[in-house]
């Protein structure tokens, strides 16, 4: 038996970042808002404190924060002439869950997107010529600028307390900051982290060869900071759990630490966790949504009607709650029409590791999620493409995250990978190692997408999501290029041994590489290549906003959260300013 | 190099990064009876320690001529402290910690009417005499008593493993250690540390007076707990056994906490170069690939699976 409850203004699917932030900034637009988490309530204190929070096996290696994939998993193939398997347990990228959703793992890299990023497909023609981007390959324009989104991105720096160093301010350049960013109206809201050691020595060999380091923008924070919510939060200890983990210090910003408490105290919001909702549901014209349907930890069904639906769960559950939904018509890669699914990308990463004398002691352990300096010399446009025949870029950086026991075993080439000698090794260049990251883009390809899985099914008996996936050539010759200026970096960092290699394909799910899941329900000005308009409100159904990383038509260079909190601001804005006047198409098809 | 040493070795390089090792260790540690501490196996000290420990006793027991007054006087004979006076218990607190507040005295960072004088006549070679030879100190009686009812000790309590969401504290034990026995070097244990010495100072966080945490952490969380907190959790700490001195004060290279010594070259294996964490340094190949050139993430038993 389905319970009807009472009509809502708003309800929100998922209840992460997105969720929070739309929930807040309509709630004080004094709307009553339902906000539904499939997951569990979960708090700085008591859920992420010491030494609990600090169970690598648990966390780490068991993935406790993350979608329960016994219940709803990922099917993943290569390509479409592969039959596609569940993903039994997270490796290569990790769907957070629960109250406050992947923001509460993540590692605080703090970036934002480029102007050359948001006009990918436009720049590129204009710098290289038409034929400069390959056939396969679906790269667009977003429909935005960085001017667009710039008092977006500091509004949300400004909500999280953002450490780092502006290197362009209203078009001024600063010495120390990231020069090849577009201008900010300021400065970030703390000063950057402390250097740790390996970050020195890479700071010192990038100078030497021409680059230009600058501090990772970080939130976990380098001092206390109340931002304009009234959030105070705590600076960070350096204790080196923080992906995969949630903070225990108050340090990293989350939607516990920024948000989540103000929006909890407004009696115009409701939060009901455990809820799993199955569908956006529609009116007879398909294009008005009603509300939406979820079963509760419980079993019991319920339909929410609500005036507004603001789907902003993960990138990839997003994409599949509108295919579950039947919102939008889904990607057919063998015809190119159709858009929900449609230019998913990942992020194309690999890495250095720089063996120094037993006398260089790096201290592993003593680090943050986002602490460390990077070069963005070979970031998006920011070099000369036309010799190289490939598109996008990559930052690199001594960015090390942690030193953690189970999963920091640094050991050189032709190393055993077991065994005494293997205990040796670690023994050996635990302390001794610099890791260096490169950190790339991912352009959209005709053959990448999202549908839904024809086999497996979750729990609920919905058919779970089909990734098809691999790495594209365009982005294999980026990684060669630019991992090969990393090995050079290492090399001037004076390291008695450099080792690191391109990444190649093809495209595993069984090693992490990254969270950046990104596309599937893509924004942009034309209905026929993307899923929402510049907006992020759906083509289809009027009063359904789609946000996250499953808007970015392709993935650029640096780490998504930024720019989806810019998003999140600037759907938000849109709604409150000019949706709720006049509730209709924001941008006519 | 012999393989019990390397493995020592490794284990305590993974116990110092780990604060959840550390913790595991010292919880069992907690679980012993107080009187076991007089049985606690005296610390192996390199001679340089030894010389070190050796001069500061000297100190501590007579003075120096240069204006340093005998430290036993407040602190007492084996480094208990004064209880009701406010002199804390120094007895196996880290050397680097003591030594920093010594300093900390000396450059007026901190402040004290009886101690910042004498720590402005000691010279840097004295102040790590006597925090030497404090940390080694394991003979010192826990005379720590806490005073507080029932309800104010289940607050202590809370607040110490757990902290509370409402007013946005996080648990002491993130940092000083499970039961407050201390964290790493850097962080003081607190476990039968004085109450009033403990209270004074949670004061002086909360109105500014000490102001030397470089992360701003403690003023920041002091000043989120009322009054009657930090009395709850300061008679909390007062009433648990004072831990032992603990090697995290010897450093790294000493006889007691070697470093290991280089590998045999060259394994002989073709495996992967692998091993550079989880988001950093991502591995470039894996699974059933072979052999990739970069890091890997080395995920131990859940490792990735050999080919087939």
């Amino acid at each position: 038996m389905v319970t009807r409850l009472a009509e809502t203004d708003v309800v929100l699917i998922g209840v992460g970042l997105v969720g929070t932030m739309l929930g807040r900034e309509l709630t004080r637009a004094g709307l009553k808002v339902v906000g539904l988490e499939r997951g569990q309530p979960q708090f700085t204190v008591p859920d992420f404190q010491g030494p609990h929070m600090h169970d690598e096996l648990r966390f780490s290696i068991r993935k406790a924060l993350m979608q329960d994939n016994t219940k709803e998993a990922v099917t993943f193939r290569n390509n479409a002439s592969q039959t596609a398997l569940p993903i039994r347990r997270w490796e290569s990228f990790l769907p957070g869950t629960g109250l406050g959703g992947a923001a509460v793992h993540w590692n605080g890299q703090t970036y934002r997107f480029m102007d050359t990023d948001f006009k990918l497909r436009t720049r590129t023609i204009a710098r290289y010529g038409a034929n400069f981007i390959p056939a396969d390959v679906t790269i667009q324009d977003w429909g935005v600028s960085a001017e667009d989104l710039e008092p977006h991105y500091d509004r949300f720096e400004y909500l999280l307390g953002t450490s780092g160093k502006a290197g362009n301010v209203k078009g001024s350049k600063l010495a120390g900051g990231n020069p090849f960013e577009d201008p900010r109206s300021r400065d970030y809201p703390t000063p950057p982290m402390k250097e740790p050691y390996g970050s020195a020595i890479f700071r010192k060999a990038a100078a030497s060869l021409g680059y230009s380091p600058y501090p990772q923008p970080s939130s976990n924070l380098s001092q206390p900071y109340t931002n304009p919510e009234g959030m105070t939060l705590n600076t960070c200890m350096f204790c080196g759990y923080c992906e995969r983990y949630g903070c225990e210090h108050y340090a990293k910003s989350s939607p516990q630490t920024i948000l989540l408490p103000a929006l909890l105290k407004d009696p115009n919001f409701t939060l009901r966790t455990g809820c799993q909702v199955q569908r956006i549901n529609v009116d007879k014209s398909g294009k008005v949504a009603t509300g939406v349907s979820y079963i509760d930890a419980a079993g019991r069904e319920f339909e929410q009607p609500a005036k507004l639906v603001i789907l902003g769960s993960f990138a990839l559950n997003n994409v599949r709650m509108l295919l579950l939904s039947k919102i939008g018509k889904p990607y057919d890669p063998q015809s190119g029409s159709g858009t929900v699914g449609r230019n998913y990308a990942y992020q194309t990463m690999s890495s250095v590791q720089v063996f120094f004398d037993s006398k260089v002691n790096i201290n592993p352990f003593m680090r943050s999620g986002a602490s460390g300096t990077v070069i963005s010399d070979f970031v998006s446009d920011n070099f000369d493409h036309g010799p190289h025949g490939f598109i996008g870029g990559a930052y690199i950086g001594e960015i090390m995250t942690n030193g953690r026991p189970i999963e920091f075993h640094p050991t050189p080439p032709g190393t055993p990978s077991w065994g005494l000698e293997w205990k040796r090794a670690i023994a050996r260049h635990y302390n001794h190692t610099a890791v260096l990251t490169i950190h790339g883009s991912s352009v959209a390809t005709r053959a990448n997408y999202l549908d839904l899985d024809p086999t497996y099914r979750d729990a609920w008996g919905q058919p779970l999501l089909r990734m098809t996936f691999d790495f594209p050539q365009n982005d294999l010759k980026m990684s060669a290029y630019v991992t090969q200026k990393a090995l050079e970096i290492g090399r001037a960092m004076g390291g008695v041994q450099v080792a690191g290699a391109a990444r190649k394909g093809p495209y595993t799910i069984t090693q992490y590489q990254t969270t950046h899941n990104t596309g599937g329900t893509v924004m942009g000005d034309d209905p026929s290549t993307s899923v929402v308009n510049r907006y992020l409100q759906s083509w289809d159904v009027h009063n359904l906003f789609v946000i996250g990383a499953s808007n970015f038509p392709q993935n650029a260079s640096y780490n998504p959260t930024d720019t989806v909190g810019a998003l999140a601001y600037w759907a938000a804005n849109a709604i409150v300013t000019r949706y709720l006047k006049s509730p209709g198409p924001m941008v006519q098809a | 190099m012999n393989i019990s040493s390397t493995r020592s070795a490794a284990i305590k390089t993974a116990a110092a990064c780990a604060g959840a090792l550390l913790a595991g260790a010292v919880f069992a540690q907690q679980a012993k009876p107080a009187a076991a501490q007089a049985t606690a196996p005296a610390l192996r000290l390199t001679a340089e320690q030894q010389a070190l420990a050796d001069a500061g006793a000297r100190i501590t027991k007579s003075g120096a001529p240069n204006g340093v007054t005998a430290c036993i006087s407040c602190h007492g004979a084996n480094g208990e402290g004064t209880p009701g006076a406010g002199f804390p218990r120094l007895a196996g607190q880290s050397q680097f910690y003591l030594n920093r507040q010594l300093m900390l005295f000396a450059d007026g960072s901190r402040n004290h009417p009886v101690m910042s004088p004498i720590a402005k006549a000691m010279d840097r070679q004295q102040m790590l005499q006597t925090s030497t030879y404090y940390a080694t100190l394991s003979n010192a009686p826990s005379t720590a008593k806490g005073k507080a009812d029932a309800a104010a000790m289940q607050r202590g309590r809370m607040l110490a493993d757990w902290g509370d969401e409402s007013i946005h504290v996080q648990a002491c034990a993130n940092c000083h250690g499970p039961g407050g026995r201390g964290g790493m070097f850097t962080f003081p244990y607190l476990a039968g540390q004085h109450q009033d010495y403990l209270q004074a100072a949670m004061t002086a966080w909360k109105s500014g007076a000490r102001n030397t945490d470089p992360s701003g952490q403690m003023p920041v969380i002091a000043k989120r707990m009322s009054d009657a907190d930090i009395a709850a959790v300061s008679a909390y700490f007062a009433m648990q056994p004072a831990p032992p001195p603990l090697t995290r004060s010897v450093p790294a290279g000493s006889a007691s906490r070697p470093v290991p010594g280089p590998a045999r070259a060259g394994g002989g294996g073709s495996s992967p170069a692998r091993g550079t964490g989880t988001e950093q340094g991502a591995p470039t190949s894996g699974g059933g690939q072979g052999a990739g050139g970069g890091g890997g993430t080395q995920v131990g038993p859940q490792g990735p699976m050999p080919a087939k």
